[in-house]
């Protein structure tokens, strides 16, 4: 039995490794998708509005490449919560209805005025417009060389009542508004 | 027995299958899977990276990202601003740079607007960028936006051909040490930059990099060396400081100090001390280092407000000294910018703001030098106030821009810049825009304070007299604002997800353009008087005295001419401008951009500036430019250029100088290699078509031609993370 265990373990351990080259590339929506779906798993949402097993509500604005490759998560589990992809917003919705909402860098002449607009309902906005997360986003994606990296801007998460746990804050590049 | 067996044989199976396993993970339909540590190590295909920034702007605009100053292998901003359409650079020696859009290029170019981190970096004293001493370094660079175009609404004067908006890295961007050094020939001859950077518990950061670059070696037309070297030094600090949701502080500051050689040919009429007149005209060599230095400090706070808007607030103090062969400028400026920004109604986003900025100069000019000033303390007053107003009438498919600006400058008076743009985004691959505006460049100093004695004709064999000729100081015949009116039409499309193509056509109408307004001849003596006709001004005789003819003390006759420059002239450019981008391979980028230009500038007649008008800029320019990564350490680019001849002739004579310039053709090439996570190396050779020619006629600063030379150099690059 112990030897099974053991056998077991060592193989779950080499399928998990990553065997160089793991610098395969993605393309940049799919990068974007899978962070979100990432980020997800380690944000825990207000008791009152969500509770394990609800879905949650993902919303974007501005890009149909990006919710081309969202969608490819639609249905799927993230930690506790189940995934509900949203259709693409338009400016008459109403975003502080969304759990997730997503900012393309096309908006970014609105970026403020959306946020402001979001009040403190406990959304996670996401976006990759520069300097997102010092402006009152609570994720901003960022460049460096070739790879992208994340930032978050805790004191708008806190007005959001939104919990981002210390294993994603471990890899946050930057953390703004302790 | 058997069991352990059999469990190696299923091991050793797995383990050869592992590699297929992980590939399994990390391939094309796996990506899902990833995890957010493994997301933080994969690279993005930069073929996949957007157009983002621009595909929504009613404007010329070309964004040039760290990534390709990086890969250009270019060690100065000016052979970095070459990447954009439709930007003229040539380079009149290793130091001396003529960068222009649209037009009017020149060493001292000014229907251009350059900004860094939101600070003016052209000079008050001739209005255009003094490029010897920008040398902040590349590494700091985040990106570069070149906006071609009248843009006075957005910008303010100055900016009638364009504005050129050199935006640095974050200081949360740049943490840790880094260390930037090259060493090679000519003009890459020794570099090395120094820096660091600390973030806070706040989220705040600092950096401090040192700067010292030293470059050597043009040769002159005729083979022999020239004096040419530029070294300069720079010490840089940058700190961000976010403040919870709503504020932003940033600071940053220089000092810096320069040499560069400035050996100019100085006319004279002795021909004793005529340094090579069948190549360049009655002048004489002046050898020269100018020394230059300066410091500017700068602050900005950002504030988001409740509504859904933006303030901003900046202001910035630069001091600056430098000097020429017999002239100096000492400057102060200051500077104070505020603007708000806010949605007013849902579709409506209305910007407005105001801008004070007082430079003050003081200029010594050397006594019986051929630089004269009409004054030496000068302050420059510029103030404006500007609204503008973007109408969304069809969410992200249709919108209207429209707005003024409303400017007033010591020397132009009081003039509005308006401004309209249209922009229509059927889908979301397409976008076309229009666009009219009006813009003005004041004058600067130097075009109305400055006189210079231009050009020395000695006496001829068949009798003619020796003459000088002098530039008066344009303020004697008011010069005043010169004024542009520019349509645009522009049209950029992602045809497939790795073709991308930003075309733009433009008629461009100029009033006012500096050029001569007449000339007055005078004679010395009566001798003179009585030989030509000519009324006698005594002072001619102190001129010719001066510029090297001590016999007209006694008598012996000669003439002078003065040139009155002023608003003279109408001229019109219309051109095309096209950069595409297509990636045949993941790994592989492609940038191909051509540009092409008319100029309209009148009848060439012999007293006006036209020459300097029609052929300062080329006709056509072309650029290919292939980024290949052979593998993920490896990279090899190289980047061609063509660039079309001037027919612009210098001023002081000669055979060298009234020979046009030719086409010419510029190859670089760069192969880099991450030798450790932390260390690249690259090997770059620039100019590699060279055909020992000049680039550029020098116009207003008579500097020696020198000839760029080709050049190889060596850059490691270490940081640690």
């Amino acid at each position: 039995m112990k030897s099974t265990l053991r056998f077991l373990l060592a193989s779950f351990l080499l399928a998990a490794t990553c065997v160089p080259p793991c610098s395969a590339a993605l393309s940049e929506v799919q990068m974007q998708a899978a962070y979100v779906f990432n980020f997800i798993k380690f944000v825990e949402w207000p008791a009152d509005t969500v509770k394990a097993g609800d879905k949650i509500r993902v919303c974007m604005i501005g890009d149909d490449g990006l919710h081309a490759s969202l969608s490819a998560f639609n249905g799927r589990k993230a930690g506790e919560y189940e995934l509900q992809i949203m259709p693409q917003s338009l400016d008459s919705d109403d975003l502080s209805a969304c759990h997730v909402l997503y900012i393309d860098e096309r908006e970014q002449r609105r970026v403020v005025s959306i946020l402001k607009s979001l009040g403190d309902a406990p959304v996670l906005t996401i976006s990759d417009i520069s300097g997102f997360a010092e402006r009152g986003g609570s994720i901003g994606l960022l460049y460096r060389d070739n790879r992208m990296l994340f930032e978050v801007n805790l004191a708008a998460t806190r007005k959001a009542r939104l919990h981002l746990s210390g294993q994603m804050l471990n890899l946050a590049a930057n953390i703004f508004g302790r | 027995m058997k069991t352990n067996a059999l469990q190696c044989t299923i091991l050793i199976a797995l383990l050869a299958t592992t590699s297929h396993v992980q590939a399994a993970v990390t391939n094309e339909d796996a990506w899902p899977e990833l995890s957010l540590g493994d997301l933080m190590k994969v690279g993005v295909e930069s073929a996949s990276r957007k157009k983002q920034s621009v595909s929504n702007t009613a404007a010329a605009v070309f964004v040039i990202s760290a990534s390709d100053i990086k890969r250009s292998g270019a060690l100065t901003v000016p052979e970095i601003l070459h990447l954009a359409p439709g930007v003229e650079v040539a380079r009149l020696g290793n130091n001396k740079f003529a960068v222009s859009i649209r037009g009017f290029n020149g060493r001292m170019a000014n229907k251009l607007l350059v900004l860094v981190d939101g600070r003016s970096i052209y000079s008050s004293l001739y209005g255009g960028v003094i490029w010897e001493t920008e040398n902040l370094p590349l590494e700091e660079i985040n990106r570069i936006e070149v906006i071609r175009g009248a843009a006075g609404l957005a910008w303010g004067s100055n900016a009638v051909n364009g504005v050129i908006n050199i935006i640095t890295k974050r200081a949360q961007d740049t943490t840790g040490w880094l260390v930037d050094t090259h060493g090679g020939t000519a003009t890459a001859k020794a570099g090395l930059m120094l820096r660091y950077g600390t973030k806070g518990e706040d989220g705040s950061a600092f950096r401090v990099s040192m700067n010292e670059q030293r470059r050597d070696g043009g040769k002159e037309a005729n083979g022999r060396d020239a004096q040419d070297i530029w070294n300069d030094r720079s010490l840089t600090f940058r700190y961000d400081k976010p403040n919870g949701i709503d504020t932003r502080w940033f600071f940053s500051g220089r000092i810096f100090d320069s040499q560069s050689d400035e050996t100019w040919l100085v006319p004279t009429l002795n021909p004793a001390a005529m340094y090579n007149s069948a190549q360049y005209g009655a002048t004489r060599l002046t050898p020269f280092i100018s020394n230059r230095s300066g410091g500017d400090l700068l602050g900005r706070l950002e504030q988001t407000t409740d509504g859904g808007g933006e303030v901003r607030v900046q202001t910035y103090f630069e001091k600056f000294q430098g000097d020429v062969p017999s002239a100096s400028d000492n400057h102060n400026t200051f500077d104070f910018d505020a603007q708000h920004r806010f949605p007013l109604g849902e579709s409506h986003d209305i910007v407005w703001g105001g801008n004070w900025r007082q430079t003050k100069h003081h200029n010594a000019m050397q006594p019986g030098g051929f630089l004269t000033t009409s004054g030496a303390d000068t302050t420059v007053n510029l103030s404006s106030l500007f609204a503008q107003d973007e109408w969304t009438l069809l969410p992200r498919t249709f919108s209207l821009q429209g707005g003024v600006r409303v400017e007033r400058q010591t020397f132009g008076g009081t003039s509005p810049q308006p401004s309209a743009r249209a922009l229509w985004t059927p889908n979301e691959q397409q976008s076309f825009w229009l666009s009219w505006s009006k813009s003005v460049r004041s004058p600067s100093v130097v075009q109305r304070k400055m006189g210079a004695y231009a050009v020395a004709i000695p006496a001829s064999g068949s009798g003619t007299l020796p003459v000088m000729v002098y530039a008066a100081p344009p303020e004697q015949t008011g010069f005043g604002n010169e004024k542009v009116r520019t349509i645009e039409l522009g049209h950029r499309a992602q045809w497939t997800p790795t073709l991308y193509s930003d075309l733009t056509a433009y008629v461009s109408k100029y009033e006012g353009v500096f050029g001569s307004r007449g000339q007055t001849i005078t004679a010395n003596n009566s001798t003179a008087s009585g030989i030509t006709g000519l009324p006698v001004d005594p002072a001619c005789t102190a001129e010719m005295i001066s510029f090297g003819l001590p016999n007209a003390a006694f008598g012996a006759p000669g003439l002078c001419v003065t040139h009155l420059y002023g608003n003279a002239l109408p001229v019109r450019t219309r051109g095309l401008e096209l950069s595409t981008e297509w990636s045949p391979l993941p790994v592989w980028r492609l940038q191909l951009n051509a540009s092409h230009m008319r100029v309209d500038a009148g009848e060439n007649t012999p007293y006006t500036s036209n020459t300097l008008l029609y052929g300062s800029s080329p006709k056509y320019q072309g650029s290919l430019r292939s980024s290949y990564n052979l593998n993920a350490d490896l990279q090899f680019d190289f980047w061609l250029r063509r660039i079309g001849g001037l027919e612009h002739v210098a001023d002081y004579g000669g055979a060298s100088a009234m020979t046009p310039i030719a086409a010419r053709t510029e190859l670089d090439l760069r192969f880099a290699e991450q030798v450790t996570s932390a260390l690249e190396l690259s090997l770059v050779l620039q100019n590699l078509l060279s055909k020992q020619e000049i680039q550029f006629h020098p116009d207003y600063m008579p500097s020696l031609p020198v000839v760029p030379q080709r050049t190889i150099y060596l850059k490691a690059l270490w940081h640690d993370r």
